[in-house]
């Protein structure tokens, strides 16, 4: 399945290297290479990263609701990114603001995993970080209302809807190790994830305490979206729809739903943002839609389904 | 020597004694039942002895490979094949042998369900699972809290001559019963719990004056029919 899925994933590159705001066709190489390519390469990774930390969370949590922007750490990170387009460091160097996003994220994830304790559990876990999510939505509301000026808020607004249009390799080569090196922690934690399948006791009897893989569980999430958030803003949806897509293809399994989630979660977000490049060529759009705002649109009534099949 | 063992064991949470004074051991190829009311203190007892109770003094480690563990009301969070639920017990060899789940699924009846869903199938055949995952693990010990307890009497009565018989074969079963019927017909030895402590530690055959004691019961013939164990 994962094979399969990777084959898509490849198809999806080649077509997001080909289609372009104006039309589908091999664009000059400067396009290429400035404008297709970056976006490309942020909307793989971002989709994957989000969908692994989705299936990673959902097995540790022992909940199929559960998403990473439960963590609070894209909430940190998008809050951060903010404050520093607030004080105009966003305009001194290209990368301050996704800089500003990682510093955030990888603040609210040291908050996080202090508040949770050395030893957490899942639900110690979701309510530090409904709490971190919390705080960080009033302060940028309170960042928002405090805005320099109208275009600042305009810019502001944009950015916090999630997209990787108009992005550079230097934004990409920022994200890419974090991203990599978060997801390797998460694709690591498949035994852990299947011995808490049971229950928290049997897991730590099987020799897998649930502490520890819910602090990597928490790290390589924290690492992983925190990068993402930093340089793609809010992309919803992604880590509660794909696993959930998944389960039925590839069995419910915890450790063998991670990397199908990986590969399929690259795979939808290569996708929407193609659709969100070619939208304006069919329908009456003067702009092209915000990523964030399409994988809402198709997240949301996905989550009403999912909360009509839950009851039992 | 016994297969586990236990010297002034105690458990203290948020600085409340819980568990005190407990001295516990268990023999090879015998089944213990662990007795007494609600809150008596048995599924921590077993919790303890599986090294996942926390607050317990002197700690234990967990030693997956040598002591299994089955929670009381094991449910299992997503749709796994019964197969797939008795894969999870070979976690601790970190491998996936075949022969020993295989075993596994025959000891407990269920090989021709290995394809089937576990929240597709009867409790009492999801129960049988979930022994089948403990006993995949391939352990010496085996520590059930309470296996029978949202089962029918016959599924019940069927659990226990398992366990009879896995005792028999040579592992070493505790087991926490609050059914005490069961509980005499099944054990070798019965180990009474009150209020954290352990009250009694009586061969079966003369455990019911206690065990009536402790619930507050009376004891005595009684000529009514009633149901009894399968022949």
């Amino acid at each position: 399945m994962t094979g399969r899925i990777c084959i898509l994933v490849a198809a999806l590159v080649g077509a997001s290297l080909l289609v372009g705001d104006a039309g589908v066709g091999l664009a000059d190489p400067l396009i290429l290479w400035q404008i297709r390519l970056p976006r490309t390469v942020l909307a793989a990774m971002a989709g994957g990263a989000l969908a692994l930390s989705g299936a990673a969370l959902q097995g540790a949590l022992r909940n199929r609701l559960a998403d990473p922007g439960l963590l609070g750490i894209g909430g940190t990170a998008a809050l951060a990114a903010v404050v520093a387009y607030y004080w105009g460091i966003g305009a001194r160097f290209a990368l301050a603001t996704p800089l500003a996003g990682l510093l955030g994220g990888g603040l609210g994830a040291a908050i996080l995993l202090g508040f949770a304790g050395r030893a957490p559990t899942g639900t110690a876990l979701i309510v530090a970080g409904i709490g971190l999510s919390a705080i960080a939505s009033a302060l940028l509301a309170l960042a928002l209302t405090l805005a320099p000026n109208p275009f600042a808020l305009a810019e502001i607004t944009q950015w916090l809807m999630g997209s990787v249009e108009n992005r550079t390799l230097a934004d990409a080569a920022l994200a890419a190790p974090l991203i990599v090196a978060g997801a390797a922690v998460l694709l690591s934690v498949g035994r852990g994830l299947d011995a808490l399948a049971l229950d928290e006791a049997t897991a730590a009897s099987l020799g897998l305490p649930v502490g520890r893989t819910l602090r990597r569980v928490a790290i390589g999430s924290a690492v992983a979206v925190g990068a993402v958030a930093a340089c793609a803003g809010g992309i919803g949806f992604v880590g509660l729809i794909v696993p959930n897509l998944m389960r039925p293809l590839v069995g419910e399994r915890p450790s063998a739903l991670l990397a199908p989630s990986l590969a399929a979660g690259a795979a939808l977000l290569l996708a929407a943002d193609i659709a969100a490049r070619i939208a304006p060529l069919w329908l009456p759009l003067n702009e092209s839609p915000r990523l964030g705002i399409l994988t809402a649109l198709v997240g949301a009534p996905f989550l009403i389904v999912l909360s009509r099949r839950s009851q039992p | 020597m016994s297969a586990i063992a236990v010297a002034g064991l105690e458990v203290v949470l948020g600085g409340r004694r819980v568990l005190e004074g407990i001295d516990f051991a268990a023999e090879r190829g015998t089944v213990t039942a662990i007795c007494g009311p609600n809150g008596a203190g048995k599924s921590m007892l077993i919790r303890a002895l599986a090294g996942v109770q926390q607050g317990a003094r002197p700690a234990r480690p967990a030693e997956p490979r040598r002591i299994a563990y089955l929670a009381q009301g094991a449910r299992c969070t997503w749709a796994l094949t019964v197969a797939e639920v008795v894969a999870l017990g070979r976690i601790p060899h970190g491998d996936r042998a075949t022969a020993p789940i295989e075993r596994a699924l025959a000891a407990c009846g269920i090989a021709p369900l290995r394809d089937a869903r576990i929240d597709r199938i009867s409790g009492g055949q999801a129960r049988r699972a979930m022994i089948a995952r403990v006993l995949a693990s391939e352990p010496e010990v085996l520590l059930l809290d309470e296996p029978t307890a949202d089962l029918d009497p016959a599924a019940a009565y069927d659990i226990v001559g398992l366990l009879v018989t896995l005792a028999r074969a040579g592992r070493t079963v505790v087991v926490a019963l609050h059914a005490i019927d069961l509980a005499l017909g099944l054990a070798d030895r019965i180990v009474l719990m009150h209020r954290g402590r352990i009250a009694g530690d009586l061969p079966a055959a003369e455990a019911l004056p206690a065990l009536a004691e402790l619930f507050g019961l009376a004891h005595g013939s009684d000529p009514a029919p009633r149901l009894l164990a399968p022949r």
